[in-house]
C-alpha cells in the first residue's frame, strides 16, 4: 500500500456564482509527495481556478480535493491551517503580491506570525534570515520596502516568504513568466534547486511548456475546464496525443537552430 | 523615399531628473524592411517606439533626430506629427484592449479610420470595412462588426486594432510586444498575420519584443538594446547565431535554455 | 516595458515618502501655517481674552482701534474676543465631528467592504442616501430632540460626514481586497481581522488623511451654517456662524463686525482644503518618479 498522495483533486467540478458554464469540470490529478506537477493552460483552460481550490480559497462545487489522503474542509481549521503550512504560493505578478507598504522583513515573517509557528521572535527573525539567504539575496533586503527591488528579486522575497514555513509544496501561478528572460532562468534555476535540496513538490501552473518542462515530472493540460491529455511531461512534449496539446507545443517559439537554416 | 525611417543620435530623458532612458541611438529602417528591437525591461525600446510617432509623454525628452520619409518627428508640431501618424505610420500595442474604445463596435472602430482616411461611405465603407476584416483573418460576418471589443477574445481584439492601423495604408508598421499578452496558440496565428500584411503590403516593419525567439521569426534585420544603448545590431541570423557582445549572448543562451528544457526536461 | 509587467509606481510608506529630499509641498506648509495660526488663537482664548465676553464697556459699533482691535458690536462688546471663542468653538466641533465621522466611518466602510451578494447592495443603498440626506435637515432633527447645543452641532455633523467616510472606505478596502497580496496574506493563514490591520489600513490611511482634512473643513463650514441658523451652539458661548448672522444688520455701517468672523471661517477652510490638496499631491504615487 502506497502513501496517500499529498494534494489531489477527485473529479474536482466549480461553477462560479451565476456563471452559466463551470469552470472546471471533472478534474481529476494527484501529486504523490516530492514529485512536481505541471498544470499547463491557456486563458479559460480554468487553471486559476484549479489553483485557487488547491490553496483552499474556494471550495469546490462537485467532488473532492483531497489533502494527505482526506477530504478537504475548509471548516476545519486545524486542517486548513495545516495546508497553508504544508502548501505555499507563489503568485505571478512579483509588483502585486507583496504589500508596498510593509517592509520585506514582515512581509516574508507574515506566514510564521499568522500561523503562530517559528518559536520566540529571535528563533523566527533567524527562520526570515535563514530563507531569504537561501533565494539568494542579502540579509539587508530585510530592512527595505518591496519597491526598492526588481521583478526577479521581488518574486525571491516572495518565494522566501513561501520557504519560511517549511513547506512541502510550493504552488507557483506562472511565477516567472512576468520576468525577463535571463531572469527567468535565473528563478528556474533557484526553483529546481529548491525542489533538489529540499525535496519540495512544485506545482507549476503556467501557459509556458518550457518551464513546466524545467521543473515538473507530470503534466496536465487543461483545456476550458477539463483535463485534456494528463501523462509524464516528457514523453507528452516528445509525443502529444491530443491535437490541442500538439498545437500548443508546436506554438512554442523557439529559437531558429544553425541545422533549420 | 517612402516608408524609410532615420533615426541618428536620439536620446530620451526625463524631464524632472534628467536621467537618460535612452542614449544616442541611431539606426534606420528601408522601405518594406522589418526591423526587431529586442531588450528587457527598462532597456528603452518601448519608449524608442514612442519617440519614432512623437508620442513620447510630457515627463520624457527627445534629444536629436528622427526622421520620417524625411520629416523631421523631434519637436515636431501636432499638425506635422498627424500627418505622419496613420498614413505614413501606424502602431499596434501589447494591450489590443487598451487602445479600443469600449464603447465603439468592431464595424465602427475599423470603419472610422478607413471614412476619415479613404473618403468612403455608405455600401462602400460596409465593403470596405469586411474586406478588411478578411484580411486580418476575422470572419467578415455582422456578428463580428457589431461586437463591442469587451464580446470578442484577446487574439480577434488584437487582429481588430491592426484592422485598425492598416487602415490608412500605412508604409511603416510598428508593433510594441503586439502577441505577448496573448495566449501561444494565438500568438504564432497573430504573428504569422503580421508577416504575411507586411509581405503583401511591402510595408515596413519596426518589431519591439523582449522575446529574441519571436523577433527571429518576424524580422530580417534587429537591434539589441541595453540600459538605453543599442549593444549589439546586424542581420537576425548573425545575433541568434553568433552573437558578439556579452549581453547578447546572455539573451540567447537564456532563450536557448529553455528551448532546451523542451528536449530535455532540464535548465542548463 | 517589460513582458506583461506593468511598471507600477507602488505607493512608498509614508515615513519615507514624507523625508523624502524633495521636502514639502507648498500648500502643505500653506495649510499647516493657516491651521496653526487659528489653533493659536483658539487655544490662547481658554487663558485669556482682550475682554470678558459680558463685558458692554465699549462704545457701539466702534471701529476697530487700539482698545478693541476689531472693534465692538452694537451693545458695545469686543467682537476681537468674541471670534477668538468663536474660533475655537468652530475647532472644537471640527476636531469632533471629524474624529466622531472617522471612527464610525471607517468601522461600517470596512464591514460594508466584506460584504457580499444582496448584503452588500442594501449597505450602499443605505450609505447613498444617508449621504443624500442634509447636514442641516439632520441637524435640526438632533435639535429638536435634544435642544440646539455643541453636542447637538458636534453629533449631526460627524454622523453625515461618517457616512462620506464609510463610502470611500467600503471602496477602499473593496480594491484592496482584490489585491494580490491580500491573496498572499490568506494563503499564509492571515486572519481576516489581521489582514484589515496589516494590510488594509496600513494602503488605506493615505487617502483616509487626506478626506479627513477635507472633512474638517466642511465641518467647520457646517457648523458656521448651523449657527448662522441658530442651530449651533447656543448663547452664552460665541460661535463664528451667529457673529455673522448677529452682524448682517450693520454691515453696511460696521463692516468689521461681519469680516472678521467671515476671514477666520475662510482662514480655516483654505488651510484644511490647502492641507489635503498638498497631502494628495505628496501621497499620489503618479506624481513621483520612478525609482
Amino acid at each position: 500500500m502506497t502513501a496517500p498522495s499529498l494534494l489531489a483533486f477527485e473529479y474536482v467540478g466549480f461553477t462560479y456564482r451565476g456563471a452559466a458554464d463551470p469552470a472546471l469540470s471533472r478534474v481529476s490529478f494527484s501529486l504523490p509527495r516530492g514529485e512536481s506537477l505541471g498544470i499547463v493552460g491557456e486563458s479559460g483552460s480554468g487553471k486559476s481556478t484549479a489553483l485557487k481550490l488547491l490553496l483552499a480559497l474556494n471550495r469546490p462545487t462537485e467532488g473532492r480535493v483531497l489533502f494527505n489522503g482526506a477530504e478537504l474542509n475548509l471548516r476545519d481549521r486545524r486542517q486548513v491551517r495545516e495546508l497553508r503550512r504544508t502548501v505555499q504560493p507563489v503568485f505571478q505578478d512579483p509588483y502585486a503580491s507583496l504589500d508596498p507598504r510593509m517592509r520585506v522583513d514582515k512581509i516574508v515573517a507574515e506566514p510564521l506570525v499568522s500561523l503562530g509557528l517559528g518559536g520566540t521572535t529571535d528563533q523566527r527573525r533567524a527562520r526570515v534570515t535563514a530563507a531569504v539567504r537561501e533565494v539568494g539575496l542579502d540579509v539587508d533586503t530585510l530592512a527595505r520596502f518591496p519597491h526598492e527591488f526588481s521583478g526577479g528579486q521581488r518574486q525571491r522575497i516572495a518565494i522566501a516568504r513561501a520557504l519560511v514555513t517549511d513547506p512541502a509544496v510550493l504552488v507557483a501561478d506562472e511565477s516567472v513568466s512576468a520576468l525577463d528572460v535571463t531572469t527567468r532562468i535565473d528563478v528556474i534555476e533557484l526553483l529546481a534547486r529548491l525542489r533538489r535540496e529540499r525535496q519540495l513538490s512544485i506545482v507549476m501552473v503556467s501557459h509556458d511548456m518550457s518551464v513546466v518542462a524545467a521543473l515538473c515530472d507530470t503534466t496536465v493540460v487543461l483545456k476550458e475546464g477539463v483535463v485534456i491529455e494528463t501523462g509524464a511531461t516528457m514523453s507528452l512534449l516528445d509525443d502529444p496525443q491530443e491535437p490541442y496539446t500538439q498545437q500548443l507545443i508546436s506554438a512554442i517559439p523557439r529559437l531558429p537552430t544553425a541545422s533549420s537554416r | 523615399m517612402s516608408g524609410t525611417i532615420e533615426v541618428k543620435d536620439l536620446s530620451i530623458t526625463v524631464a524632472g531628473s534628467g536621467k537618460r532612458v535612452v542614449n544616442g541611438i541611431s539606426f534606420g529602417l528601408d522601405p518594406g524592411e522589418r526591423v526587431g528591437i529586442v531588450g528587457e525591461s527598462g532597456s528603452g525600446k518601448s519608449v524608442t517606439t514612442l519617440a519614432l510617432l512623437g508620442l513620447l509623454p510630457r515627463s520624457l525628452r527627445a534629444s536629436g533626430s528622427v526622421r520620417v520619409d524625411g520629416t523631421q518627428i523631434v519637436g515636431a508640431s501636432q499638425k506635422d506629427l498627424l500627418k505622419v501618424r496613420g498614413r505614413r505610420m501606424a502602431k499596434i500595442f501589447q494591450d489590443p484592449s487598451a487602445a479600443l474604445d469600449p464603447l465603439t463596435r468592431v464595424g465602427e472602430l475599423i470603419g472610422e479610420p478607413i471614412r476619415r482616411h479613404q473618403g468612403l461611405r455608405g455600401s462602400a465603407l460596409k465593403s470596405a470595412v469586411e474586406r478588411s476584416l478578411a484580411e486580418v483573418s476575422l470572419p467578415a460576418t455582422e456578428r463580428v462588426a457589431r461586437a463591442f471589443p469587451h464580446e470578442i477574445s484577446g487574439g480577434q481584439r488584437q487582429r481588430v486594432a491592426i484592422a485598425m492601423a492598416l487602415a490608412c495604408r500605412p508604409e511603416i508598421l510598428i508593433a510594441d510586444e503586439p502577441a505577448t499578452a496573448l495566449d501561444v496558440t494565438v500568438q504564432a496565428e497573430v504573428l504569422e498575420l503580421i508577416r504575411r500584411l507586411c509581405a503583401d503590403h511591402g510595408m515596413g516593419l519596426v518589431f519591439v519584443s523582449h522575446d529574441i525567439a519571436v523577433v527571429a521569426h518576424t524580422v530580417t534585420r534587429a537591434l539589441v538594446m541595453q540600459g538605453g544603448r543599442i549593444v549589439e545590431r546586424g542581420p537576425i541570423d548573425q545575433i541568434v547565431h553568433a552573437p558578439t557582445d556579452p549581453y547578447t549572448r546572455r539573451l540567447v543562451a537564456s532563450a536557448r535554455a529553455l528551448d532546451e528544457a523542451l528536449v530535455t526536461g532540464r535548465i542548463s | 516595458m517589460s513582458p506583461g509587467v506593468e511598471i507600477q509606481n507602488a505607493p512608498e510608506p509614508i515615513a519615507l515618502a514624507l523625508t523624502r529630499r524633495r521636502g514639502l509641498p507648498v500648500s502643505v506648509v500653506l495649510g499647516l501655517v493657516l491651521l496653526a495660526f487659528v489653533g493659536i488663537v483658539g487655544l490662547v482664548s481658554v487663558f485669556w481674552l482682550p475682554y470678558d465676553l459680558a463685558d458692554t464697556t465699549g462704545g457701539r459699533l466702534e471701529p476697530p482701534g487700539s482698545d478693541h482691535w476689531l472693534g465692538t458690536d452694537k451693545l458695545g462688546r469686543d467682537t476681537a474676543s468674541f471670534v477668538m471663542v468663536g474660533t475655537r468653538i468652530a475647532l472644537t466641533v471640527g476636531l469632533s465631528s471629524v474624529a466622531i465621522a472617522m471612527a464610525i466611518g471607517v468601522i461600517v466602510g470596512l464591514l460594508a467592504a466584506f460584504a457580499t451578494g444582496w448584503v452588500d447592495d442594501v449597505q450602499s443603498s443605505l450609505l447613498d442616501v444617508v449621504i443624500a440626506f442634509p447636514t442641516l435637515l439632520l441637524a435640526m432633527l438632533i435639535g429638536a430632540m435634544e435642544g440646539a447645543s455643541l453636542t447637538s452641532a458636534v453629533v449631526s455633523i460627524g454622523l453625515a460626514a461618517s457616512a462620506v467616510v464609510a463610502r470611500l472606505t467600503r471602496i477602499l478596502a473593496k480594491g484592496l481586497l482584490r489585491r494580490q497580496f491580500v491573496t498572499a496574506a490568506r494563503t499564509s493563514g492571515t486572519s481576516w481581522l489581521r489582514i484589515v490591520f496589516t494590510h488594509l489600513l496600513p494602503n488605506m490611511w493615505p487617502t483616509l488623511v487626506v478626506t479627513t482634512a477635507l472633512i474638517f473643513g466642511m465641518a467647520v463650514l457646517a457648523e458656521a451654517s448651523l449657527s448662522y441658523l441658530g442651530l449651533g451652539v447656543p448663547p452664552p458661548n460665541s460661535s463664528l456662524g451667529r457673529l455673522l448672522q448677529g452682524a448682517q444688520s450693520t454691515v453696511l455701517t460696521a463692516p468689521w463686525g461681519a469680516v472678521a468672523p467671515g476671514v477666520v471661517i475662510v482662514v480655516i477652510v483654505l488651510g484644511a482644503n490647502s492641507l489635503a490638496d498638498g497631502l494628495r499631491e505628496r501621497f499620489d504615487p503618479t506624481r513621483r518618479e520612478r525609482a
